[in-house]
């Protein structure tokens, strides 16, 4: 406890920010009314990613398009924090406030330099007002080309004709399964469809796009939908532009050469117009090579290299940032990322970049679906992960300066985390199950689709076989 | 090959990895040890009377210095630190003068210490004894939290500790362990081909079976290194790091 309350003593904007929104309430956060992620794909939205989504009322969307941030149910939330309640939605946040001396991210959320300089003018706002977000992340569709093995239907197109075909996996939770999609109304609706959350978003764009800090488009696969392109065109075209946008996109970047290079196109146009400050690409890779391709069905993985290498080349100024999803099968060759992540660093590294690195790793762990975590594997395999960690740590900046070019600090940590998470105490028994999942999924993945698992990981053959063998 | 270490190219090893993922080696010379480092001397940087450290611990520089003696012959310094009985600090040497053709190319210096039996530290320049210090009836002073320099004698001591030298540093290594010299012999003719693997490009690691592997404190081949850092073959995670003002924190 000593610790935590040394470092919010060390952290005098946090306790700044936490004193004055406490003024209004306990319960008050920025974010309800700053952020915003749309899932336009099925009329969904948060304004953070701790509260369930919940459905945006097409009624509402008709007569103001601003409600899909700006929903009845969303100013009910505010209007209970303006009046110093707690929202139960936001309970993630109350847990950590109740039970430790940490910050909970409300405090981090609304200290963001798209939130805290909004503070006066929230706070003396009506909550029946509406607000345009200073964040906004949105999925225009589903369409993907990929069906990564710990994704789903709900972000992936291609995942939604497998479920068709084959229905659910066989595992203990029905891998996959739309059931509960249908009930919580969020079945995507088909790409091709006409979508009255896209139409609502093109209404509202003008207003929302001049005053926005950060977009970030994310999918699906974002360079399939013609909005994504709709979005760089207005931005290329706009005779007044607002040069302070932060623009990022979550891309595969696998999509045909042909869309890639329509990508490089717009996005040099928009670098070399100054019509941005920043873009950042954010992919996707987990480990390297075939094992790479095999838990990302539709990556081909020398041309995905190919393409960052492509971007990275024609726009200076770019950032690609690799979100790896540390999983079971990540194991036995993140390091060949580590080291060639590091090459990219060494070989695009520029001053014209704030962070004179070109490119990050950003390491999570997989904490769901249960049966594709590295906890369901032997604990031998944590040796792995700690050699990942001192590799990383051998090619670690010396010290926290924008100018050296190398590892941050919180690229190496989020590595060593993954070791300490797979070492957690387990129960044995959910461990079990999570085995015997991992087996009804991967054999029935190589029915489906036609791969070959112990071929790709030889490593993991002994493992397989053991949890074949699971009888619960 | 080998990398050049000068007053702008100093390096250290922290006696613990700044992202724990290793060890602590502080206290890896206070039992038995073999250090060992292969380097080879710019005589013409050398000031007369002058210490140079090719290593060192800092606070107690115990390690291997190099000066020029005021015959200007180039001499080469095993020095270690005791305490006597009323805790007052002792500098023991083995002091050895380099004939010429041992300045021109690299050569090898090593100290390997029997803590335990005969309470001694021999001295080898290119695996030959050139001297012994003998512990008698001293106590070892602590390196406690104590981490080695590479090229100085300490960069955070009094400007006096310093110590900068210029060297071209092939390979260096530390073990917690006494090992003979027909050990060192094979380990060095052996590290690039029989007890490494490559794991990327040149970098090479020891095989996990390797016998000595949990010993080492750090071994690096200096020809193999990052922008700020040496490889550990030995890859217990403690690398030799570029130091400047402000990254010393683990």
């Amino acid at each position: 406890m000593a610790e935590e309350q040394k470092k919010n003593i060390e952290n005098p904007i946090y306790l700044r920010v936490k004193d004055e929104l406490n003024e209004v309430g306990s319960g008050m956060c920025l974010a309800k009314w700053t952020q915003v992620t749309l899932q336009l794909q099925s009329g969904h939205n948060h304004s953070c990613h701790h509260p369930r989504t919940h459905k945006i009322s097409e009624t509402e969307i008709a007569r103001n398009p601003s409600a899909l941030h700006n929903t009845r149910y969303k100013k009910l939330r505010r209007k209970e924090m303006l009046q110093g309640s707690r929202p139960t939605e936001c309970d993630y946040c109350w847990n950590v406030e109740d039970n430790s001396d940490r910050f909970s991210d409300r405090i981090f959320k609304s200290g963001e330099s798209w939130s805290y300089p909004f503070m006066k003018e929230i706070v003396e706002s009506d909550w029946r007002e509406d607000y345009n977000p200073k964040y906004v992340e949105v999925a225009f569709s589903n369409a993907c080309n990929f069906k990564c093995s710990y994704c789903g239907p709900a972000y992936s197109s291609k995942w939604v004709e497998e479920i068709e075909e084959f229905g659910a996996y066989p595992t203990l939770d029905n891998f996959n399964s739309v059931d509960w999609m249908k009930l919580e109304d969020k079945m995507p609706i088909p790409y091709k469809d006409a979508n009255p959350y896209v139409d609502a978003f093109w209404k509202w764009w003008p207003e929302l796009y001049k005053d926005l800090h950060t977009f970030r488009i994310t999918g699906g696969e974002p360079l399939m939908s013609k909005d994504t392109w709709k979005v760089l065109d207005y931005i290329i075209d706009h005779p007044n532009p607002n040069t302070e946008l932060k623009l990022a996109f979550n891309s595969n970047l696998g999509v045909p050469d042909a869309l890639i290079d329509k990508f490089i196109e717009k996005l040099k146009r928009i670098e070399d117009g100054n019509k941005a400050k920043e873009i950042v690409i954010f992919t996707s890779c987990d480990t390297w090579g075939e094992q790479a391709e095999y838990i990302r069905t539709g990556l081909e993985f020398n041309r995905f290299w190919d393409n960052v290498n492509k971007i990275l080349t024609a726009c200076p100024r770019i950032i690609v940032t690799f979100m790896s999803t540390y999983n079971a099968l990540s194991v036995f060759n993140y390091e060949k990322l580590i080291h060639n992540i590091y090459e990219l660093k060494n070989t695009y590294a520029s001053t014209d970049r704030y962070w004179n690195s070109a490119t990050f790793l950003d390491s999570s762990y997989l904490r769901y679906p249960t049966h594709q975590t590295v906890q369901i594997l032997p604990f031998d395999f944590a040796n792995n992960i700690l050699d990942q960690a001192k590799l990383i740590t051998y090619y670690a900046a010396p010290s926290f300066d924008p100018k050296h070019i190398g590892y941050s600090d919180v690229e190496v940590q989020k590595v060593k985390r993954i070791y300490d998470w797979m070492l957690a105490p387990q129960d044995a028994q959910q461990q079990m199950k999570n085995r015997y999942s991992f087996y009804q999924y991967f054999s029935n993945h190589d029915i489906r689709r036609g791969t070959d698992f112990c071929k790709t990981f030889p490593e993991l053959e002994e493992f397989y076989n053991f949890c074949k063998t699971i009888k619960l | 090959m080998s990398l050049r270490v000068d007053k702008d190219n100093i390096y250290f090893v922290l006696p613990e990895s700044r992202y724990s993922v290793s060890n602590r080696i502080d206290k890896y010379m206070e039992e038995d040890f073999t250090l060992f480092i292969k380097t080879k001397i710019i005589p013409d940087k050398l000031e007369t009377e002058k210490e140079a450290f090719l290593i060192a611990r800092n606070g107690m520089h115990s390690g291997i210095s190099v000066y020029k003696d005021t015959f200007d012959s180039t001499c080469i310094a095993f020095t270690y630190w005791f305490k006597d009985k009323e805790n007052t600090p002792s500098i023991k040497q083995v002091n050895y003068r380099l004939d010429e053709t041992e300045v021109l190319e690299s050569n090898e210096y090593m100290m390997i210490c029997d803590n335990f039996t005969d309470r001694k530290i021999n001295c080898y320049v290119n695996r030959k004894l050139v001297g012994s210090i003998l512990f008698e009836d001293m106590e070892r002073q602590s390196y406690e939290n104590g981490f080695y320099w590479l090229g100085c004698g300490s960069m955070i001591g009094p400007e006096e500790h310093r110590c900068i030298g210029e060297f071209d540093i092939d390979v260096v290594f530390l073990l917690n362990k006494k090992i003979t010299m027909d050990e060192v012999i094979d380990l060095l003719d052996n590290y690039k081909t029989k007890y490494t693997h490559t794991v990327h490009k040149e970098l090479k690691k020891l095989n996990k079976d390797f016998y000595l592997k949990e010993n080492f404190a750090f071994f690096s081949d200096f020809s193999q290194h990052n922008r700020y850092k040496v490889w550990d073959i030995s890859f217990n995670g403690n690398n030799p790091q570029l130091y400047f003002e402000n990254n010393i924190y683990f």
